[in-house]
């Protein structure tokens, strides 16, 4: 900086630099804003209810993951219209139920082909019949079995079988497991022995 | 009792700027950001108005000072506040050249005349004149470099706002006082 003529630039720099002056005006405004009660920014308010949504949405699908696993397969006998008639429906999970048997269930239910390979197993032909609240099927003795459309439709889609395939009433052929519950079902067209309800 | 709440109230304009931020986070008192802004308001707004419209410059400086308001947390303190703070304008500068104009910086010629007017510099004097022509015809980077140098901040400090070595940051500097004192060589023999 011995330089004369560095020293001259460097004298008419800093004079230039410092004669760009905050507009008075502005300078009010920026203190005023800075006055205001912190708020988060948009784009943070954003992101906290992005996240909040997200937790959200996390919470929604543990709880639906976790009550269908805590579901178990619920035979019950009902009387409806002077009829008896055998519901079979997925229940949530009660702590006081029999815990062994509701595992051979899901068990039962989860490895189809294992239990219908299985002695136990047996197979009953039965009229199926889509109702409000399910499927109701028919066996030869007019014996009535609800099933849950919630159980029915997991069937279908254990199975791998198309709604619209299942729609019309039509035999069945049903696998059913020691304790009674349905395994599996397959149409079947031979019913000759007794008539259609 | 009013002296008393007086007398208890600290005297900011003792503290350091980090200290005053970190009071800032916690208390959230308006009067800590005043001091901050008194202390680099007018730096800042010179740096953008050197570097841009008076326009952009001032909304660039209400921009910078709310997003301290809002993103003081992410002070990390590993630098100064003053450091951190033109890092934050230059960013959203470099954000509204890149919106407005496709590109950085702006061009020597864009910034030729566009600080004429009371609240830029005065054009009475020939040699201010010619000077800041001179530093308008300088690339951007270069131009860069000397106004943060103004602003006095250390080589180490300006690359950490450019986001460059401090070699480069040197380089950038020796060629830029170079080129003034080339092209401002007629008014200094003269003066």
């Amino acid at each position: 900086m011995s330089d004369p003529k560095e020293q001259q630039l460097e004298n008419q720099l800093k004079h230039w630099h410092q004669q760009a002056v905050m507009p008075a005006s502005l300078r009010r405004h920026i203190q005023q804003q800075l006055k205001q009660p912190h708020r988060p920014s948009s784009s943070r308010r954003w992101q906290q209810y992005a996240a909040l949504a997200s937790f959200a949405l996390a919470l929604i699908l543990w709880w639906q993951a976790s009550s269908l696993s805590e579901r178990h397969y619920q035979i019950v006998r009902e009387q409806q219209n002077g009829h008896l008639i055998e519901v079979h429906r997925l229940e949530p999970r009660q702590p006081s139920v029999n815990e062994g048997l509701q595992l051979a269930y899901q068990q039962a239910l989860s490895e189809f082909t294992k239990v219908q390979a299985a002695t136990d197993a047996h197979q009953r032909l039965m009229y199926w019949q889509w109702q409000d609240q399910g499927v109701l099927l028919t066996d030869c003795q007019d014996t009535k079995v609800l099933v849950q459309q919630e159980l029915v439709s997991m069937w279908l889609q254990q199975q791998r079988i198309q709604l619209a395939d299942v729609q019309q009433p039509q035999w069945v052929s049903v696998t059913q497991g020691q304790q009674g519950q349905f395994l599996a079902f397959a149409s079947s067209t031979s019913a000759s022995h007794c008539k259609a309800p | 009792m009013a002296w008393m709440w007086w007398k208890s109230k600290p005297d900011w304009s003792r503290y350091s700027s980090q200290q005053l931020l970190t009071e800032y986070l916690s208390r959230r008192e308006p009067a800590l950001l005043s001091v901050l802004f008194e202390r680099y308001g007018d730096a800042l707004y010179r740096f953008l108005l050197r570097s841009a419209d008076a326009e952009l410059a001032a909304d660039i400086s209400q921009q910078c000072w709310l997003r301290v308001m809002e993103l003081g947390e992410q002070f990390a303190g590993h630098s100064q506040f003053k450091t951190w703070l033109f890092s934050i304008g230059r960013h959203l500068l470099l954000d509204e050249f890149r919106r407005r104009h496709g590109k950085d910086l702006l061009l020597p010629e864009e910034l030729v005349d566009q600080h004429a007017g009371p609240e830029g510099i005065c054009a009475d004097s020939r040699q201010t004149e010619s000077l800041q022509q001179a530093i308008a015809q300088l690339p951007a980077e270069q131009r860069e470099a000397l106004l943060l140098q103004l602003e006095e901040f250390s080589l180490a400090e300006i690359a950490q706002i450019c986001r460059t070595s401090e070699e480069t940051v040197k380089s950038r500097l020796r060629y830029a006082r170079d080129k003034l004192k080339q092209q401002l060589g007629g008014w200094h023999v003269g003066s």
